[in-house]
């Protein structure tokens, strides 16, 4: 087990934004921390590295317990923060040299690790550039550059794709999982449920500094009953006919808005089937038609009756 | 050593403004010896002061001593002498009319005690912050602390061979003195002033080298970052602590290179190793100032904008650009709150060093000693305040 986090309650006054949290992360998992903004994850993650000092709880990392003056420990993790914390005054090669030195002291081996590094992030043409020339996703990539040239065990990162284009988001994604199937452990934190769908292999899902639920996607899914979300678009349709289409198996709630209809199943087989025979019989015409399963803001939704995201 | 390594890097983006500070205190220093010399020539014609001499150091015949007429007349040269009679009530009448600016007397056996090699003293009244009174002052030092030279370095050397020697030697100063209306830097005053104004490079090159790294360091997101890296808080303030005094070291040694430059030979006196002790002290509090300044400040325009207002007022205050004699007595009161005012202070004494006696050096050393006080105040204040912060953040 890489880390193991016991009853950990963290307060900021009277606020309290970690409530006895339990959470246990394996060798080589991708694991996710999901969870709107305020719910607690950058607080998790501060205290899971003894940046901050907590109420209450225990923190094992490596088997080891964690604290300020754990070295060794801390020699085989790699942070990646929310907050950019690169040096205005350095370049991108000398930033990642800096990092890359408070683990590394061997030069040449550092010379290779932080080449490697360069290219990993593909920012080979931006040696020379100072943050400040750097466009945001650029940045990122040399904030995450940073914190893993070193090559650590364990690799947090803490919303690494902020305010990020398509573009570089994939390219970190990726660069995660390259970096898992490498060997590294890897914990990350998101508002975006699509991202950590992709990647992650198990979830735990935050909310208000609790742990809602957890699991791999499909449990997680598994977890509501709800099957297939169909948005189809109508034409000549009558609404008097919607009280009707209730009488659709499997049918939890049915939508009509804007030449529009929007039906969720639960969870069932055959739904779909169900669904297009009826329009067949009412002959009713319809165009664009999209069926998709429930994600992970479904699921939040379901859990605490909130979107994840506003 | 990558925390002292990052250090320097940092440092090379503030380059250009050190190397400018460099260029702006070497132009000033030799602007102010080229009008240092000018005014100083004209001033001796201006301002004769007006004093009474009276001397109880008399031979049995009743005349002064040859040394005590010596002074005498050296004095005479550059102010005039006014008959007063010896009288207290009249002396201090002649005093509060400004019949006179000062009245010096010299007490009995002086020529004796001064030719053992001992210090004695000469008592001088004169009207409170007359600038005459300090000419004058500065006169009879002048002549005496020449006279100590021949008095160490010679055996059995009676007063009338100093007084003969003195005459010879100060009377060729002057005259080379009014050669050097033009363009010459080997007067001993001109160093001073070139020490003096060193201060303001050193604060500033300080200030703003020292500053704007460990405002690099300083930002939340790395102390942070720094934080989860093995190197411990220990080791990385001490790393950080290393580069600062060697920055600090390497811009006192630029600045004792440029007096080379200019005063060469000048330099390897006793008067330029305590002019380099003294800006060594001074180096080392503005270190420990600008990290106060540095540790407490968050945004780089406001560090500058606060470490450019502390660099002027510290100088211009206390004399650092003009004499501190010319400033008037209640900026010098406020002025004794900085460091500064104590370095001025002492590279004024220092200018008038010419023989190693315990009493000439002691009240230099005690000033160099107030300069260190104030860099060990602001360290004992950074310290406390980061220890409260700490304390905090933590919560
Ligand atoms: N230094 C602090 N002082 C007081 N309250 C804080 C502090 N830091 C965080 N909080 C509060 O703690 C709660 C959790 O914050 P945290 O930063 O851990 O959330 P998060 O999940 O990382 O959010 P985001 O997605 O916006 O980064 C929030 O309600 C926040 O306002
Ligand atoms: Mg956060």
């Amino acid at each position: 087990m890489v880390i193991k986090v016991e009853g950990l309650v963290k307060k900021y006054g009277d606020l309290v934004a970690v409530n006895d949290l339990n959470l246990q992360v394996n060798q080589g998992e991708v694991f996710g921390l999901l969870g709107p903004n305020g719910s607690g994850k950058t607080t998790t993650i501060n205290c899971i590295l003894s940046l901050l000092s907590y109420s209450k709880g225990e923190i094992q990392v490596f088997g080891k317990p964690m604290a300020p003056d754990a070295y060794d420990i801390k020699r085989n993790i790699g942070v990646i923060m929310q907050n950019i914390a690169v040096f205005d005054e350095l370049t991108v090669l000398e930033n990642i040299d800096y990092f890359c030195g408070l683990y590394i002291n061997d030069k040449r081996k550092r010379r290779n690790l932080v080449e490697e590094a360069i290219e990993f992030v593909g920012l080979r043409d931006y040696k020379k550039f100072v943050p400040k020339e750097l466009s945001g996703g650029l940045l990122r990539r040399l904030n995450i550059a940073c914190g893993i040239a070193h090559k650590p065990k364990l690799i947090i990162l803490d919303e690494p794709t902020v305010a990020v284009d398509p573009q570089s988001r994939n390219n970190i994604l990726e660069g995660i999982l390259k970096l898992n199937r490498d060997g590294a452990t890897i914990i990350y934190t998101s508002h975006y449920m699509e991202e950590v769908e992709q990647i992650c292999s198990r979830i735990c899902i935050l909310d208000k500094g609790s742990i809602i639920a957890s699991g791999s996607k499909e449990e997680l899914k598994s977890m509501i009953d709800m099957g297939e979300k169909v948005s189809m678009e109508v034409f000549d349709f009558k609404e008097q006919l919607l009280r009707d289409m209730k009488k659709i198996p499997n049918i939890q709630s049915i939508d009509y808005k804007g030449g529009r209809i929007t039906v969720k199943f639960s969870k069932a087989s055959n739904n779909l089937i169900y669904l297009l025979d009826y329009l067949k019989e009412k002959n009713i015409k319809f165009g664009k038609f999209y069926s998709e399963l429930p994600t992970l803001n479904d699921v939040f939704l379901e859990l605490t009756g909130k979107e994840l995201r506003d | 050593m990558s925390i002292f390594k990052g250090y320097f890097k940092i440092m090379k983006s503030n380059l250009p403004v050190l190397i400018m500070f460099m260029v702006v205190f070497l132009s000033l220093s030799v602007f102010y010896s080229y009008i240092g010399t000018r005014s100083q020539n004209a001033s001796f014609e201006a301002v004769k002061t007006k004093l009474a001499f009276i001397s109880y150091d008399t031979e049995k015949n009743g005349e002064n001593t040859v040394l005590v007429d010596g002074l005498k007349n050296y004095i005479s040269q550059y102010s005039e002498i006014i008959p007063v009679e010896d009288d207290p009530e009249k002396l201090q009448e002649s005093l509060f009319f400004k019949k006179v600016d000062s009245i010096i007397r010299i007490p009995k056996g002086f020529t004796e005690a001064y030719l053992e090699g001992e210090n004695p003293s000469i008592e001088v009244m004169s009207i409170p912050d007359s600038a005459n009174a300090q000419y004058a002052k500065m006169y009879i030092d002048r002549y005496l602390n020449r006279g100590r030279l021949y008095i160490a370095h010679m055996e059995e050397v009676s007063s009338a061979d100093i007084v003969s020697y003195l005459k010879n030697d100060l009377s060729k100063n002057v005259t080379v003195e009014v050669e050097n209306s033009g363009f010459v830097f080997n007067d001993g005053d001109n160093m001073a002033s070139h020490y003096n104004l060193m201060a303001f490079y050193l604060l500033y090159v300080l200030m703003i080298g020292v500053g704007i790294t460990m405002l690099a360091f300083n930002k939340p997101e790395l102390v942070k970052r720094n934080k989860c890296s093995p190197i411990s808080d220990t080791n990385s303030n001490l790393q950080l602590l290393l580069g600062n005094l060697t920055f600090a070291v390497l811009c006192w040694v630029l600045g004792i290179l440029s007096s080379f430059a200019l005063y060469g030979g000048k330099m390897a006196t006793i008067n330029g190793l305590l002019y380099g002790i003294n800006s060594f002290v001074l180096t080392l509090t503005a270190l420990s100032i600008s990290f106060l300044v540095a540790s407490n400040i968050k945004s780089k325009e406001t560090f500058q904008g606060i470490a450019t207002i502390l660099v002027i007022l510290m100088s211009s205050l206390t004399g650092v650009f003009t004499p501190q004699e010319m400033l008037g007595t209640s900026i010098l009161k406020i002025a004794r709150f900085m460091p500064t005012y104590w370095f001025v202070k002492a590279n004024d004494q220092i200018q008038s060093v010419s023989v190693i006696t315990i009493d000439g050096l002691m009240p230099i050393f005690q000033q160099m000693l107030m300069v260190l006080s104030f860099g060990i105040a602001a360290l004992v204040v950074t310290m406390l305040i980061s220890k409260i912060k700490e304390s905090l953040l933590l919560e």
